[in-house]
């Protein structure tokens, strides 16, 4: 979990989570329609446009999460610039006050603001103010493309189980697929965040099950 | 689990986090209404079809972030649980990792050892966690609290363009529903980039224009399904 592994198993996580959310809503989608007692092409249709809108969804929100998030560095940065130029001694003497803070000495964190301050005052001051750090940043283009890719994949299993399979089985098959899918993906994101498994595969059926069950009440209600 | 005072920057996070849940919400619903309104006249089916999807999306999103914030806080309580063990067995260890720390920032080796001898005597475990792992202890996020934060937000940005859909008279539907939506993605779009201290214009305009993009693409595969 140190921070340079960081970034490449975020790309990976998104890839999960993404696969992750396209189970969960599509099968939740599908379940609600057929508690309707709607018709398989209703289920089709409303199981094909979530998917759409979903992996729209996914991808466009990753795609503004990121560069909101990189929007908000660049003005802490270009603030943090002009303070630099204009009031270093200020900005040392704030730093002094937050290494002492920290728990540090006076005359040490004089010292220390002093010296980390000829190394690198932007960086320093920015993690001190704002506690960013540079070059910690997935590209947006990257996560967005993740998730869009994954989203899919992930609906694919409850769409094919729903649509698919003759009426008899629809519904056992479905829950059986959505149930292998979410314990690879919970798996996988055990192994990629390195945590014990069994808690976060149980969680995630968990809310799998949870997500089906109230969407077919919800939808059992709408024929009432 | 101590519970402390959250920074504003702290607050300004979870007003993003719930801004874009409801983003989620907004873009995934009105996606389906349109595709759905694209294919078929039928009201009924426009409903259920938005009931279903508003409702698998808040839930999809809420035990995502639960999942998600269950494993980190064990993460991060595995994480302290060995660095305890390393603080009481090997503290010179920990001692020299944050000396290394401070010297790698630009203090001369002299004054980094000096420091470290400081950071030792006050909270040696939160610095060492927080220079090491980059999280700071016991400010664990809530499990709960971000299952339900997020199912809320989801909910409260997926239910415009449904009441749009129902509301509004026939021939009206389609176009209340873009118009409810857009102004939804204005508002998300201005929040975000006000709790995130960063220019408007931009983050209103990629928000409007990706919601467009989505409903117009998803309600051109609705007629295709005619």
């Amino acid at each position: 979990m140190e921070m340079e592994i960081s970034q490449r198993i975020n790309i990976l996580r998104a890839i999960v989570m993404g696969a992750n959310d396209g189970i969960i809503s599509i099968a939740g989608v599908v379940f609600g329609v057929y508690g309707a007692s709607m018709n398989a092409w209703a289920i089709f249709l409303a199981g094909l446009t979530a998917t759409i809108a979903g992996t729209f969804s996914m991808a466009t929100g990753e795609y503004v999460s990121v560069n909101s998030q990189l929007d908000s560095e660049r003005a802490a940065k270009a603030t943090q610039e002009t303070a630099l130029a204009n009031h270093f001694a200020q900005e040392t003497a704030f730093l002094t006050q937050h290494y002492q803070a920290d728990g540090i000495s006076e005359a040490n964190a004089q010292l220390l603001a002093q010296q980390t301050m000829q190394k690198d005052a932007l960086n320093e001051t920015l993690h001190a103010r704002y506690g960013i750090d540079e070059g910690q940043m997935i590209s947006p283009v990257e996560a967005a493309i993740a998730s869009m890719v994954a989203f899919p994949i992930g609906a694919i299993l409850p769409m094919v189980g729903m649509t698919l399979v003759p009426a008899a089985y629809r519904i056992v098959t479905t829950l059986i697929l959505v149930i292998f899918a979410l314990i690879l993906t919970g798996y996988f994101s055990a192994v990629y965040g390195n945590t014990p498994k069994k808690p976060v595969i149980l969680r995630n059926v968990g809310m799998g099950l949870l997500t089906m069950g109230v969407t077919y009440l919800v939808g059992l209600l709408m024929v009432v | 689990m101590a519970k402390q005072k959250l920074t504003l920057s702290e607050k300004l996070n979870i007003i993003r986090a719930g801004v874009l849940g409801a983003n989620d919400g907004i873009i995934g619903g009105a996606g389906v209404i349109l595709g759905v309104t694209g294919a078929t006249t039928n009201n009924t089916v426009i409903f259920v079809a938005g009931i279903a999807e508003m409702f698998a999306v808040a839930f999809s999103m809420a035990s995502g972030e639960f999942v998600s914030v269950s494993s980190q806080k064990d993460t991060e309580k595995a994480v302290v649980t060995q660095a305890k063990t390393l603080l009481a067995t090997q503290p010179a260890v920990i001692h020299d990792e944050i000396a290394a720390h401070y010297e790698a920032r630009g203090a001369e080796p002299k004054l980094a050892a000096r420091v470290a001898d400081d950071l030792m005597v006050k909270d040696a475990l939160g610095h060492y966690v927080q220079i090491k792992y980059g999280f700071i202890v016991e400010k664990y996020l809530s499990p709960a609290h971000a299952l339900i934060s997020s199912f809320i937000a989801s909910v409260s940005g997926g239910i415009w363009p449904l009441l749009a859909v129902v509301v509004l008279p026939e021939g009206w539907k389609v176009v209340g529903t873009v118009v409810a939506t857009l102004w939804a993605l204005f508002l998300t779009g201005w929040l975000s980039a006000w709790s995130g201290h960063a220019p408007k214009t931009p983050a209103i305009l990629r928000n409007v224009i990706t919601g467009l993009i989505t409903m117009a693409f998803t309600y051109w595969i609705g007629t295709l399904l005619k």
